[in-house]
């Protein structure tokens, strides 16, 4: 306990540290956080109360079916939590940072570190679980119980606190079995991921929507309840059938099932990663030691390449998995969110305002899936120079030429999701009539947003936190080019909802964005071409 | 398990990495109370020896002791023992230098207000002034090392294994750690470590082990008018 304590402590002061220098901005990121939060909260809550209250005029059918939808977003956020954790103990254990190879040298039990990291995945993973799935169940609980009771509320936090013990344990579970495997695996690694991932995405989808689903709407009351309880979310062996029921009826035999399998985990998940933590640490280690021998890569060419630049910051990313990885992991949510929202939309087909708003939506999701994805990989790309600085800015390169081949290796990196953005309209329902204006426009905002995210990134770049792209990303300049960027995406969503609501002539509003974007980039080319010139080695 | 006389104690260690021997059938003795110095060119592979001994790599293949402890069986007890000092020791940059000793003590099982003397004492050692109180992010090399040395002596161990002690130190500051050194093992500590630095060897060290190719070419104790930089250049070459 002393131990876990301790590095409870120190990580406080982490804090305390980060809030110390640049206080303002970070606060400002901060708020700019919350803000979000609130948003998605606000957001899962207004649209549940519309839901549920339109389901509860269908008296105990509504309820049920309201259920059923709390079921499916808890084993959705189960999922999506369980995968967030797992990458999180895979990324702690293959790239143990200094303060861990620190700790393996001094005389404590693996239990402490196990139980420190616990205890902090444990804080961090409950507050989007509570944020995204608070709304749901107060709106539940307003429109089908009478409202929010103290009760209920215990019972709702009971359940998230089960969530986040199962997510964390099996999590740690399966990551200490499967790190050795792959560790060293790299890019072919990312790949396998992101086909388990889509898979199991396939079966998840599968499960909380299968065929029967679609007769229920048709079902007479008797046909209601075979079909209810034939569908899969309904077998009662489910864990997360268990914490629905607590949910939403209290505390039962499911209560004490649920506190029974978390106890389990929690010893299981405990004895594998005491046991594990120091000869997989030294296994994963030798590793990486034996990775770090000089060894020949394939001929990078940079002998016969006209755009050295270039070639150096694709050889950056394409030789470093995690972001490999992350950029695969992404692409992969995306998959996902779309696959996810055509097995919805075919459920109860809206009128044509509702369509639109639904073609709108999915734009808006492609765009911000794009722009985590260029935060992540192109923005950090001028500050991940910073420990090597000083050899770049000495060479007798124009510093414009170091700009511009970050901004066009971004260019180059959204290749695939300009032909994901162009495809997708193809499956999406209700998209196919539109597919023309729908590909003009994600294109020139995917393409726009790319070019912001690069002149942006070269800015200020932030050298200091230039091995850490998410630091980078979450700078106070990586905040503002979120913002900027999300304006973009907003204007560029108005546009085209005016194009395809109002049938406004499309020449006219490219010709609009066309100039909007000359001058955006115009502006943060010479703005970033000062800022370049003030860099110091 | 009675402590050895010995307090290195090193017979036939090996580590491979796929095809590369780094270290290759090393053995060696270290007596109690002695300062040992591991001198060898780059990659000879005298940090993977001192990490096998530490525990942050597993031997392929021999066995070594630390005061009669095995690095293979009792590594626990080892790090009990032993304080570690690596060639980049950065960690908790976030912590100030007193706070990331403190941190240490309260891991190593100190009580509150022996950590609080220890750091007082501690402090006198080098001239850190105000440095102590600072972000260790802001620190320079040598300030890092020097913390970082501090923290290796906070639980006043029997063994201090040290990679590369006086790189990024000033002068005065080589001075004040070869004494300290000094001191450490005239009150029976002992001191193993691995230098590039010649000098540094031939005044501190009792003894001095050549490494070569992952393996130790040549070993003997330091006379007063031994020149160490004609035997390495002869062994080494």
């Amino acid at each position: 306990m002393r131990v876990t304590l301790s590095l409870l402590w120190a990580d406080t002061q982490a804090v305390k540290q980060w809030f110390a220098t640049q206080t303002l901005s970070k606060i400002l990121v901060l708020f700019g956080f919350l803000v979000l939060g609130g948003f998605i909260s606000f957001g899962a809550l207004f649209f549940s109360n519309i839901f549920f209250f339109n389901l509860s005029q269908y008296q105990l059918y509504g309820e049920l079916t309201a259920e059923y939808l709390i079921h499916a977003a808890i084993l959705i956020l189960l999922w999506l939590a369980l995968g967030s954790s797992l990458i999180a103990q895979i990324t702690f254990l293959l790239n143990p940072s200094k303060n861990v190879d620190y700790l393996m040298t001094l005389p404590i039990k693996p239990q402490g570190i196990v139980d420190w990291y616990f205890m902090r995945s444990f804080f961090i993973n409950i507050f989007p679980l509570l944020i995204v799935l608070g709304p749901i169940a107060m709106s539940f609980a307003q429109v089908f119980t009478g409202g929010v009771s103290l009760l209920f509320l215990l019972r709702f936090l009971f359940a998230v606190f089960a969530l986040v013990i199962i997510v964390n344990t099996l999590g740690g579970i399966i990551a200490y079995l499967c790190a050795s495997m792959a560790k060293g695996k790299g890019v072919a690694g990312a790949f396998v991921t992101a086909l388990f991932f889509l898979v199991s995405t396939f079966v998840l989808l599968q499960a909380i929507f299968p065929k029967e689903m679609t007769l229920l709407y048709r079902a007479s009351p008797e046909e209601f309840f075979v079909l209810y309880n034939s569908l899969p979310l309904s077998n009662n062996y489910l864990p997360t059938y268990w914490l629905t029921h607590v949910v939403v009826s209290g505390f039962d035999i499911y209560a004490f099932l649920t506190i029974i399998l978390c106890s389990f985990l929690i010893f299981i998940s405990t004895a594998v990663q005491s046991q594990k933590i120091i000869p997989l640490y030294q296994r994963l280690k030798e590793r990486a030691f034996a990775a770090s021998f000089p060894r020949a890569y394939s001929r990078a060419g940079f002998l016969h390449t006209r755009s050295p630049l270039l070639l150096k910051d694709w050889l950056s990313l394409l030789r470093s998995p995690s972001e490999f990885g992350y950029g695969l992991f992404l692409i992969a949510m995306a998959i996902f969110f779309f696959l996810f929202f055509t097995r919805v939309a075919v459920f109860r087909p809206p009128d044509m305002a509702g369509k639109i708003n639904s073609i709108i939506f999915s734009f808006v999701w492609l765009l911000f899936f794009t722009t985590a994805y260029l935060m992540r990989l192109v923005f950090p790309l001028m500050a991940r120079e910073g420990k090597t600085r000083w050899y770049i800015l000495t060479l007798p390169l124009h510093r414009d030429l170091l700009v511009l081949s970050k901004v066009f290796l971004g260019c180059l990196l959204v290749i695939p999701h300009i032909v994901f953005g162009v495809l997708i309209w193809f499956v999406m329902p209700y998209a196919k009539e539109y597919i023309f204006p729908l590909s003009v426009m994600s294109t020139f905002a995917i393409i726009l947003l790319a070019l912001v995210q690069g002149f942006l990134g070269a800015v200020y770049p932030n050298f200091l936190q230039g091995d850490n792209p998410e630091r980078v990303s979450t700078s106070m300049m990586g905040i503002m080019t979120l913002f900027l960027s999300s304006g973009i995406i907003a204007l560029v969503a108005y546009c085209l909802h005016s194009i395809l609501q109002n049938g406004d002539s499309m020449q006219l509003i490219m010709s609009f964005l066309l100039s909007f974007a000359i001058c955006v980039i115009a502006t943060l080319f010479l703005y970033t071409r000062y800022t370049v010139s003030r860099y110091r080695v | 398990m009675p402590e050895s006389s010995l307090a290195v104690d090193i017979r036939e260690l090996s580590k491979s990495f796929g095809s590369l021997h780094a270290v290759s059938q090393v053995s060696l003795t270290v007596p109690t109370g002695a300062i040992y110095a591991l001198i060898g060119p780059n990659g000879a592979g005298k940090s993977t020896l001192i990490k096998l001994l530490v525990g942050l790599l597993r031997p392929s293949r021999g066995e070594a002791h630390i005061l009669g402890f095995s690095i293979a069986k009792q590594m626990e007890k080892i790090k009990e023992i032993i304080g570690y000092l690596p060639d980049d020791p950065t960690a908790y940059d976030y912590l100030s230098g007193e706070e990331f000793l403190q941190l240490t003590g309260n891991l190593r099982g100190l009580p509150a207000q022996t950590i609080k003397d220890r750091i007082s004492e501690l402090k006198t050692l080098f001239p850190l002034h105000d440095t102590l109180s600072q972000s260790m992010q802001a620190y320079s090399r040598g300030n890092r090392q020097k913390v970082a040395f501090l923290s290796c002596l906070i639980a006043r161990p029997k063994v201090l294994i040290i990679d590369e002690p006086v790189v990024g130190l000033d002068p005065e500051s080589i001075i004040v750690f070869g004494k300290t050194l000094r001191e450490f093992v005239k009150h029976g500590g002992t001191v193993f470590l691995a230098t590039h630095i010649l000098s540094f060897a031939e005044q501190y060290a009792d003894m001095v082990g050549i490494m070569h190719e992952g393996k130790i070419v040549h070993e003997e104790k330091i006379k007063t008018n031994s020149s160490l930089e004609v035997l390495y250049e002869k062994m080494t070459k």
